[in-house]
């Protein structure tokens, strides 16, 4: 078992830490305790919502990090740094695969419920405001699909478009569920989706220029899925976002998973419970299977409080089991309104230095272990809808400080 | 088919939780044109925030016996009457070292006087069936306690005095009371949409428990009450399978009591002004935990996703003594002592006497009036449904049997959208809270995750009007408001999911302006 870096975590920042060590020539092991929180997203990817959110004056990407809080995760890691990040990943074949669409600034994709989300990067042919102006639009539902919300979506973009009408069509296999993955796995399964999309096409109102349908259309065949659909009905066709857990997110896991599948080794279930350090050095973890697991270096991307990585005590106390870190704590439990509590567990986490690495309630500074995502504290992922793009560029920026410290 | 009397007199009952509510079908069934006025929704006050407990009486029954046993009675007439809303889980009193070593006998005596059935078990028999349950116990007895939805009882309650010709008026807020010649001749209230009306009466029941003086005061009348404010935490899931109360004289810290999926803890006791005080403050929450270990250890590794408070309305006796606990009994106040001739105020006592409290207060209108008809509400059964009962598994097993598993809208408590289209079509909803409380939608550990929207969805799909942004948002920073007291271990987690969602996903923003503001009762 012998590798490089021990990567703790499966969210986007730990996955794509593994794709870059590869790509710099490092191996890596990845211990999750379950699945990342891709399967509460969105799919799309969210730098942070500077056009709104943001005291700087340049107001393009990356310059609007500058208006920044000193402490936050962008400030830390660096403007530039950022940039390369999130460059790197969007020209990296991942997002290739995926097929995001990047822009020089924020353009607004629909939220589940038909709301403005300001993102950085779209998925394939996921739904944006600058697709739906002034067109005439068909949604389709499935039928008992309780987690699409059509009607929500069309009272919501009803005053941008010329027409809106819902379509509600027969899934593909009726004798499966009608959550999100049994309709996906439907559709990959289905043998002939251009007899599927000829019968639809006879309802679809002629006047219809774009059809939009929730974000289903299989885990794997999407594409071709789209595509038919397209060719049969002679329309534009987008998907969009249903309330989680979301089939897009789900695509971005498994192609990440691949990636870092094709040299590295994925362990689920570990649940790393404590560190053998000496000389300010972690030699290895130790997990709920008593096996002790060494590396050269570590990243914890274990996904801040959210995902378990910074617990909470009963008293109020947030800590940060493994190595003991020095926290950041926000006082939640004094807040009077609940969107300060929100706000006060939101940006409470790990105190670290400029290279990520954290800073220790005793004096002993540790060399090779890194915290990213959301783990950092100072960041607010919900209210500056930032989530992705601090994950890409702090599991990004982990990997290069890992690859100089490891050089040296 | 009504049985009101054109010509009966007039009845004004001020107060939706469960005394108004009893008192209205008291008289509705013994023939009085009946209206009653709630300020929000039924039971949106005390009735609804509260430990949940049909108390066998036990609780009570050294420090007050003759009410204990008030409440026994209750407890098998309630049970009896109201299947639909009771489940009958029993109860344990656990004596722990610490507990006053003398308590057991004089709590076996006054049983025995209160005739309230109660049998000491083994403590390894009691491990057995509860455990988590500390294994330092010393003694362990058995009585009949209930548990009780209290929703569900006001809302039985609400349709029975509707089919009986009675008047149901939510959301109405009392505005002001017009008296002349020392009697009251009518009630000016106000709609929550801003609609104005008078309602003409012949006599006025205030049962609007720790508003009663607030009201009272309106003709300038005192009530002399105690407000104390209660704190109880939820915890997911059942960890015990029957009610669990210390042995020894009431006070804080001391039932668990399973609830529907859940279990509640509590609770504090805090002297108040305010009836509308039901902030819970972060040194409470720490309070309940160290007191909860002491009976279960291992409390702090289980989810409390949401705490709540209420305010207890006890009546304060004329020489009222510091030193002994207020008495738990209520009391009927006749405001002709102080001038004014019709108008009566009941308050004290429990949810679990709401009915003898009903009889009682109308008993004694009877006898100012001259009207002498019986009091039938502890034999008229108050729904139809002879083998309903309340399980917590019943909405779970109703998905097994009808295999309906993709209408589910809220997986914690199992709700259908048959289940919410049903509530929409029969009732006058004003919002998604109005559907929560009479459905459980939104009720269990993730308080709204992921039934918010679908929730949105089924009312607008039903064509009525609302903005979808500010309902949704309304819904969530409310369950949000609760949960959020509780934000340790799983919970944090939890809250952050939900705002993962809400915010990041959906795109909603939780600000100052619009967080907190809907509050139940404001």
């Amino acid at each position: 078992m012998n590798t490089d870096v021990i990567i703790v975590g499966a969210e986007l920042d730990a996955f794509i830490a593994s794709i870059r060590l590869q790509e710099l020539g490092y191996t890596s092991r990845v211990l999750a305790n379950g699945q990342g929180s891709y399967l509460y997203s969105s799919g799309n990817i969210k730098v942070l919502d500077f056009k709104e959110n943001n005291n700087s004056d340049n107001k393009t990407f990356p310059f609007f990090i500058e208006g920044l809080p000193s402490a936050h995760p962008y400030k830390l890691i660096g403007k530039d740094n950022v940039k390369q990040a999130i460059e790197w990943f969007f020209n990296h074949q991942i997002s290739n695969k995926l097929r995001y669409e990047y822009f020089e600034t924020n353009t607004f994709t629909i939220s589940p419920i038909g709301l403005k989300i300001p993102s950085y990067g779209l998925y394939f042919n996921q739904i944006n405001f600058e697709n739906i102006y002034n067109k005439d639009i068909t949604i389709i539902k499935f039928q008992n699909q309780k987690d699409f919300h059509a009607e929500l979506i069309a009272q919501s973009i009803k005053q941008y478009v010329n027409t809106i009408e819902i379509l509600n069509v027969v899934q593909p296999d009726t004798n499966q569920h009608s959550d999100s993955s049994s309709l996906a796995i439907s559709f990959d399964n289905l043998s002939s989706p251009d007899n599927y999309f000829f019968n639809i096409n006879k309802k679809i109102n002629k006047k219809t220029s774009v059809v939009i349908f929730p974000a289903v259309l299989g885990l794997n065949k999407y594409m071709e899925i789209i595509r038919c659909a397209e060719k049969t009905f002679s329309k534009k066709c987008f998907e969009a976002p249903t309330l989680p857990p979301s089939i897009p997110g789900i695509r971005l896991n498994k192609i990440l998973e691949r990636e870092v599948l094709k040299k590295n080794y994925i362990h689920r279930g570990s649940h790393i419970l404590k560190a053998n350090i000496e000389n300010n050095k972690c030699l290895s973890v130790v997990d709920n299977f008593k096996r002790i697991i060494k590396a050269r270096a570590f990243i914890f991307a274990n996904g801040g409080i959210l995902m378990g990585g910074i617990k909470v005590k009963s008293n109020g106390e947030i800590v940060e089991e493994i190595f003991d870190s020095k926290i950041q704590n926000n006082n939640h439990t004094k807040c009077e309104k609940s969107y300060e509590t929100l706000n006060a567990l939101q940006t409470s986490g790990v105190l670290t230095d400029n290279k990520l690495k954290p800073i220790s309630n005793s004096n002993n500074q540790l060399e090779n272990v890194f915290f990213t995502g959301r783990n950092l504290s100072n960041w607010n992922p919900s209210l500056e809808l930032s989530g992705e793009g601090v994950s890409i560029a702090s599991g990004w920026y982990s990997a290069n400080n890992i690859s100089s410290y490891l050089h040296d | 088919m009504s049985k009101t009397n054109k010509n009966m007199p007039k009845i004004i009952v001020i107060g939706g939780g469960a005394t108004g509510c009893g008192v209205a079908r008291d008289l509705v069934l013994r023939g009085y044109q009946t209206t009653l006025i709630e300020f929000g929704d039924l039971g949106s006050g005390t009735t609804s925030r509260f430990h949940g407990m049909l108390q066998s009486g036990a609780r009570y029954v050294v420090s007050d016996t003759p009410y204990a046993a008030e409440c026994f009675r209750e407890r098998e007439t309630i049970s009896k009457i109201a299947p639909e809303a009771v489940e009958l889980i029993g109860g344990l009193f656990i004596s722990l070292p610490n507990d006053p070593e003398d308590y057991p006998e004089k709590f076996i005596k006054c049983c025995e006087i209160a005739k309230i059935p109660c049998q000491e078990i083994q403590i390894d028999e009691v491990l057995k069936k509860e455990k988590e349950l500390s294994n330092n116990i010393l003694r362990a007895f058995q009585v009949p306690d209930a548990v009780i939805n209290s929703w569900q009882l006001v809302n039985l309650l609400a349709k029975d005095i509707k089919a009986n010709g009675g008047e149901v008026l939510t959301n109405h807020k009392v505005v002001s009371i017009k008296q002349h010649n020392n009697l009251v001749k009518s009630v000016e209230v106000i709609e929550k949409n801003g609609f104005k009306k008078i309602l003409e009466c012949d006599c006025i029941i205030n049962a609007s428990g720790p508003w009663s003086g607030k009201i009272a005061k309106l003709v300038d009348q005192e009530v002399e009450l105690q407000l104390t404010k209660g704190s109880v935490m939820v915890f997911s899931h059942r960890i015990v399978s029957q009610a669990i109360n210390r042995c020894r004289i009431p006070s804080s810290n001391d039932i668990m009591c399973p609830s529907g999926t859940v279990c509640l803890w509590g609770t504090t006791s805090e002297i108040v002004n305010d009836p509308d005080t039901t902030k819970i403050r972060p040194e409470e929450i720490q309070e309940l935990l160290i007191g909860a270990e002491e009976l279960f250890p291992k409390i702090k590794n289980y989810r409390s996703f949401r705490a709540w408070a209420g305010v207890r309305p006890l009546v304060k006796p004329k020489n009222f003594d510091k030193n002994i606990p207020l008495p738990r009994s209520h009391s009927v106040i006749d405001h002709s002592e102080n001038g004014l001739k019709n108008f009566l105020t009941v308050c004290g006592g429990s949810l679990t006497t709401h009915r003898s409290m009903a009889e009682d207060v109308v008993n004694k209108l009877g006898n100012k009036l001259g009207i002498n008809i019986p009091c039938s509400t502890d034999t008229i059964p108050i729904s139809n449904s002879k083998n309903a009962k309340w399980t917590p598994s019943s909405y779970f097993q109703k998905i097994e049997n009808q295999k309906n598993f993709n209408d589910v809208v809220c997986e914690c408590e199992a709700i259908t959208k048959t289940d919410i289209e049903e509530i929409m079509k029969n009732e006058n909803l004003f919002d998604f809270h109005d559907i929560r409380r009479r459905i459980r939608v939104g009720f269990g550990p993730c308080q709204g995750t992921f039934c918010n929207s679908r929730l949105a969805e089924i009312v607008v799909n039903h064509k009525i009007d609302i903005d979808i942004k500010k309902s949704i948002l309304n819904f969530w920073s409310e369950r949000l408001k609760g949960s959020i007291r509780t934000s340790y271990g799983d919970q944090a987690k939890q809250i952050l999911l939900s705002d993962y969602i809400h915010q990041e996903n959906f795109g909603l923003r939780l600000t100052e302006e619009n967080s907190e503001k809907d509050d139940i009762r404001a």
